[in-house]
């Protein structure tokens, strides 16, 4: 199976180290940039790259990925427009990519249709922002009759009781937020945070990515050997607004070396 | 069923009694009315509304709950609220028209009655502070009134279109002590008021309670808002077999979110024979694509944790919508009003900018009574459909608010400001 399982593979090559899962908002500031940070970070060794479909009402990200999104969006860039972008990156990359999107994109496609063309394009997993696992299974159905691994979120507010929930429809890795809020700025975790990844280590064998309120690489570093990988997004949607525009690719990778230098 | 109606009719029979002994038949457990509803929301909210949907759950059936509530509608609301037949403007729409007198309320609208349960809600779990977003400013208004009176702190998300069109409401808010939040972000009215309280919420769920303003949002909200607000109908049903006896023909009221009008409708679901008209915002007409009427399209999709209709390009992305009147300028539709639209159980139809403005002018000169923009689409559509409707027929207008606050706005469209 070729083209199948690439964040299994990913992770158990990675094992006993920490990776770095840097997120970008789908054509910000434009769809060939995109391309080249892709590109460039899977020359840098990132385990996975997480491309979030632009969306008009991000309830769940801060200023920075919204910018990023209305930047997109005026350029006209949506659902189709990603998945073309993840196949023009397929053309040679071999990281495994995990669409982010809001539920309403997929949803006006039609669950099948979008997730068909997905995998199609070479897309390995999706997380859906304002999907819980209760809600729509015939939309969870169609993610796994596709095969693409379904990356769930737990909360700080997630109660413990609720966890075996989470854990059962969760393939790929698993999304442990680092704080309550939106993406972007942050003071970084909490010490609750250890008791989490502690829950989850003695609940499943999936690998543990933290994300939320990281976006340097001294908070990085803290959780080397703690979390299977970082995610981190805001930090890179921040320094890609930042002018001039065509160096934004130059900055992102800057920062992708510097936090993967925090695992080493 | 038989209980049911053994339940309805002790809550009709209580002055000001909010009757949230009755099971109601929708949504189900997971807040859906047939495709509509649910709960699209992060994760990190999810065990917020599960705590909300126990209180709630535990709050309907605790008499004290109850006793305070009802006593709050009372003397801090000003229930019950009259029905008066409005017979000059009645002339003028060719049939009878009977008004629902919900702008009477304290603080000015409807939305009183919904601030007050969810806040005697928020104290029950023991958060110190609520959020609230708003459009006209009403909601606003009445989160931050209730919220003063259970010392609650209070801040309320407010488009920055919109406190500039309601400014009056603005320094109402400010003088019952919330902070009022200028929202920036994309159209500046409600639907971006309602992503920045969604994102506050996200960020301080833990010490706080969203008291969101309309039968939108996920579940519990729909529900919750809507058994907060039958509290209307269940009295417009009382006064009106009082008098002039008997049932209305026609219920008219207009819909944003559509807290109003799903309070109106809820208590006459059980008779067919009751037309249910809901108002939507025409703006500058359904061709010019300049309005806010879910109801023509109808093109199911997700926004602020709900399924449910609403207005979207091809890709997805939820579009702009124009209304004269802030509390109606909203993107989507209240699920419930989207099954009930299905199922034939109400009926919608939409008002133009100009129509509204004119109807806000007849009845200010006819009854005495200015409208808020928002009921004066309700009532526009019984000027344009009074005379086909017949002589006889009773048409019951909920009054949803006062026009106070729209004084300036409409003399600035008007061009007399």
């Amino acid at each position: 199976m070729p083209e199948g399982n690439r964040l299994g593979r990913a992770f158990a090559a990675g094992r006993g180290t920490t990776g770095l899962i840097p997120f970008l908002t789908a054509g910000f500031p434009s769809l060939e940039a995109t391309l080249e940070m892709m590109w460039r970070l899977e020359r840098l060794g990132v385990r996975a790259i997480e491309i979030g479909i632009p969306f008009s009402d991000p309830i769940a990200d801060g200023p920075e990925i919204q910018r990023a999104s209305e930047g997109a969006l005026a350029s006209g860039v949506g659902a189709e427009e990603t998945l073309g972008l993840v196949e023009r990156f397929r053309s040679r990359g071999t990281i495994p990519v995990v669409i982010m999107t809001y539920a309403n994109p997929v949803l006006r496609r039609g669950a099948d249709a979008f997730c068909e063309r997905a995998r199609a394009s070479g897309v390995d997993g999706i997380l859906v922002s304002d999907l819980p696992p209760e809600e729509s299974p015939e939309v969870w159905k169609a993610f796994d009759r596709a095969g693409l691994d379904t990356v769930v979120l737990v909360a700080p507010t997630t109660p413990a009781e609720r966890l075996p929930r989470l854990l059962e429809r969760c393939r790929g890795f698993v999304y442990c937020l680092a704080r309550t809020g939106v993406t972007g700025g942050g003071a970084g975790y909490s010490g609750v945070l250890e008791d989490r990844l502690a829950e989850l280590r003695r609940l499943t064998d999936l690998p543990v990515a933290v994300g939320f309120g990281i976006s340097t690489a001294p908070q990085a570093a803290a959780l080397r050997e703690r979390a299977d990988a970082v995610v981190v997004g805001a930090a890179f949607m921040r320094l890609a607004a930042e002018e001039p525009r065509r160096g934004a690719a130059d900055r992102v990778v800057a920062l992708a070396e510097e936090l993967l230098g925090a695992f080493s | 069923m038989e209980r049911r109606e053994v339940h309805g009719e002790r809550g009709v029979g209580r002055a000001a009694a909010v009757p949230m002994t009755e099971t109601p038949e929708l949504p189900d457990a997971g807040g859906h009315f047939g495709p509509y509803g649910g709960r699209f929301v992060p994760e990190t909210l999810i065990h917020a509304l599960d705590q909300l949907a126990e209180e709630y759950a535990r709050a309907r059936s605790d008499p004290a709950f109850q006793s305070e509530l009802d006593r709050a509608l009372r003397e801090f609301a000003g229930r019950p609220s009259p029905l008066i037949e409005a017979h000059r403007f009645g002339e003028r729409a060719g049939c009878r028209v009977f008004l629902k007198r919900e702008d009477l309320l304290h603080t000015g609208a409807h939305k009183i009655n919904n601030t007050l349960g969810q806040c005697l809600l928020a104290r029950r779990m023991g958060k110190p502070r609520v959020i609230a977003e708003t459009g006209a400013g009403q909601h606003g208004v009445a989160t931050a009134a209730a919220a003063a009176r259970l010392g609650l702190e209070c801040t309320v998300y407010m488009g920055a279109e919109d406190m500039r069109r309601q400014h009056l409401n603005v320094e109402r808010m400010k003088l019952l002590g919330a902070e009022v939040r200028a929202v920036d972000a994309g159209t500046r009215t409600l639907k971006d008021a309602i992503n920045e309280a969604l994102r506050d919420w996200v960020t301080r769920v833990r010490d706080t309670h969203y008291v969101l303003g309309s039968v939108l949002g996920p579940h519990p909200f729909p529900t919750l808002v809507r058994d907060f607000h039958r509290v209307i109908g269940i009295e417009a049903r009382r006064q009106f077999a009082a008098e002039p006896g008997g049932l209305p023909d026609v219920l008219v009221a207009c819909v944003g979110g559509g807290s109003n009008a799903i309070g109106l409708f809820h208590a006459f679901l059980d008779e067919p024979r009751v037309r249910k008209v809901g108002v939507e915002a025409g703006g500058l007409g359904i061709d010019s694509g300049k309005h806010a009427a879910r109801i023509p399209e109808h093109s199911v999709g997700v926004l602020h944790g709900t399924r449910t209709l609403v207005l979207q390009d091809e890709r997805g992305m939820i579009r702009e919508t124009h209304s004269v009147s802030a509390g109606l300028d909203y993107p989507a539709l209240g699920p419930e009003h989207a099954w009930l639209a299905d199922r034939g159980l109400a009926e919608y139809s939409h008002a133009t900018d100009d129509e509204a403005l004119e109807a806000f002018e007849t009845l200010s000169r006819l009854e005495g009574i200015i409208p808020a923009l928002e009921p004066a689409h309700a009532l526009a559509w019984v000027l344009r459909e009074g005379p086909s409707i017949g002589r006889d027929a009773r048409m019951l207008v909920n009054l949803s608010g006062r026009g106070d606050k729209d004084v300036s706005e409409v003399l600035r469209v008007r061009g007399r400001g």
